[in-house]
């Protein structure tokens, strides 16, 4: 049987009481390196250690809290039967799961949800009590896997304050997304893994500090605003009665908003185009392979 | 932090708890319960409708439809223990915690063979009722006895379902399990087959493989039922030690197999 190397050259460190991101297109081994720090999977080579000491170890798997993509939970249990299955697993006792459970579904917004089996469950009800059976044993290190994927706006809006409240307890969070507003959203530091590779890994602020590298000018389409009278502009849209300017971020915003002035043009606002993951992303694959690049 | 044995007995009943609660709502349960039900049926109506013996047409058939339901719930449900949980993936999340593999498959065992024994009891107590009412000789303590037998033969099945569903798909363990109920009902006739061999070496490698064919024939005593023959207690100790023994150790093995299919998936 050929053998595919789904993850090679891995490392990085994830800082205690952080919420670290793992971005990656789908495909990437996100899911994979996910399971192999939770026990799902062994890895063929390579090690990965929480506080020194190995995932495998039985108390360092009792430390951590797990919420999977899907959320794979028996739907014939209601909520608080999920919690006291998973309590159970844990080490917990009946009246520990019981003294917990409340509070825990409080926490994620699911008390109503105490008596209802898991196939009378919306997605985004489905995701909450995935949290919620992972935070039962109250663990230093919650790994979620895609936690917003499948959410409507609201719910990922309720997911990223919940994921913010547990890292405020004292939690490490590190969840992996292939959406990057979200890891933007909440994450400290972050990891990019692509094709099983890990790309680059550090503050975010890393990824986000190369600054504004443009302005997006909008202007009433009363007066049209012609891109060889005023220099520095690049790109020109215009819907309805706004005209949308964006300029190429070599001629400074005052010269341009003085030459817009001037062709009497009204600026009803300036709006910066700063730097994020998604350009640092479309940067990477705009990159050569710089080892094919090399080859001879 | 070391979980104590009640930490461990405790989440091993959860796994029992959660598999007896989703085979109780499953309703292929129900529809092998109404076929013993019905060949219960047929054991009155043949029994009314013969002039010999009608109380061995009422034995025979009832002892055998308590066999056949609890094999049938033994390998249906034994069968899907592993597979289904694979493909809806409750068993990675599971082991994500600290759970082997052999203690969730011990969990799923004790599930679904408690499931065996509730059927079992019910079965009995139709059949007890209708011996009660319609045999002559009534419900005897040798036949009550002889009934423990299916319950140790549908808990075995159970993990013998569960070992082979552990490295294949649900419908071809059901088959291995069927056919290994099969083989295990025609020991005796292997035995003679193998004892009239002209080969010794040939005769010595049959017998040593016979070893490891697991012995249905001695859970279904037909005649000696039938008669209503005391059966040895150290005999329904034996069938009890040897169904406890296949339990354990295939539960642990396909514990075994779990975990290299968790290294190569």
């Amino acid at each position: 049987m050929k053998e595919i190397k789904v993850l090679e050259e891995v490392s990085f460190d994830v800082p205690e009481r952080s919420i670290f991101g793992f971005l990656g297109p789908n495909g990437a081994g996100k899911t994979t390196l996910i399971h192999l720090i939770v026990g799902i999977r062994q890895p063929t080579g390579g090690s990965i250690s929480w506080k020194g000491v190995p995932v495998t170890n039985p108390d360092v798997k009792d430390s951590i809290g797990y919420l999977p993509e899907r959320p794979y939970f028996y739907d014939h249990l209601t909520g608080l039967e999920v919690l006291e299955y998973f309590g159970a697993l844990s080490g917990l006792s009946r009246k520990q799961v019981r003294d917990r459970a409340d509070h825990v579904l409080k926490k994620v917004n699911m008390l109503r949800a105490r008596d209802l089996t898991l196939n009378k469950f919306s997605k985004g009800m489905l995701q909450r009590i995935g949290i919620a059976q992972a935070i039962l044993h109250e663990p230093e290190l919650l790994i979620l896997d895609e936690p917003m994927s499948g959410l409507d706006p609201a719910g990922r809006k309720e997911m990223r304050e919940l994921i913010l409240e547990l890292s405020g307890e004292g939690r490490t969070v590190f969840f992996s997304s292939h959406v990057i507003p979200d890891i933007e959203a909440i994450c400290d530091r972050v990891a990019i893994v692509k094709k099983g590779r890990l790309e680059d890994t550090g503050l975010i602020a890393k990824f986000l500090q190369m600054g504004v590298r443009g302005y997006e000018i909008l202007v009433q389409s009363g007066t049209p605003v012609s891109l060889t009278k005023v220099s520095g502009i690049n790109e020109s849209h215009t819907s309805g009665e706004i005209q949308r300017l964006k300029t190429d971020g070599l001629v400074p915003l005052e010269k341009i908003l003085s030459q817009l002035i001037e062709s009497k043009a009204q600026v009803l606002s300036v709006i910066p185009i700063k730097n994020s993951l998604e350009d640092y992303f479309d940067h990477q694959d705009e990159k050569p392979n710089e080892k094919q690049a090399g080859a001879p | 932090m070391k979980l104590t044995l009640k930490q461990q007995l405790g989440r091993v009943n959860a796994i029992a708890r959660v598999t007896r609660q989703e085979i109780l709502k499953d309703k292929i349960l129900y529809n092998i319960l109404l076929f013993a039900v019905l060949l219960f049926g047929v054991s009155i109506l043949a029994a009314r409708l013969s002039f010999i013996q009608p109380d061995r047409i009422l034995l025979d058939v009832g002892f055998s439809s308590v066999t056949l339901g609890c094999v049938a719930i033994g390998v249906l449900f034994g069968a899907q223990m592993v597979s289904r949980e694979i493909e809806r993936r409750t068993l990675w999340v599971a082991l994500a915690r600290s759970v082997s593999p052999t203690e969730f498959l011990l969990g799923k065992f004790m599930g679904c063979a408690e499931v065996v024994l509730i059927n079992w009891a019910l079965m009995v107590l139709v059949e007890v009722g209708v011996l009660s009412t319609l045999s002559e000789f009534g419900m005897e303590w040798v036949v009550l006895k002889a009934f423990l037998l299916p319950a140790f033969l549908g808990v075995m099945f159970v993990a013998v379902a569960m070992f082979f569903s552990s490295f294949t798909t649900t419908s071809l363990a059901v088959i291995f399990s069927i056919g290994t109920f099969l083989i295990g009902t025609q020991i005796s006739v292997l035995r003679e087959l193998i004892a009239q061999l002209q080969a010794p070496l040939l005769e010595k490698v049959l017998k040593a493989l016979l070893v490891f064919i697991i012995p249905s024939e001695q859970y279904q005593l037909g005649f000696m039922v039938t008669y209503r023959k005391d059966i040895p207690a150290q005999y329904i100790i034996k069938c009890a030690a040897i169904a406890l023994f296949y339990g354990v150790f295939l539960t642990v093995l396909a514990g075994k197999f779990i975990r290299s299919r968790e290294r190569s998936q």
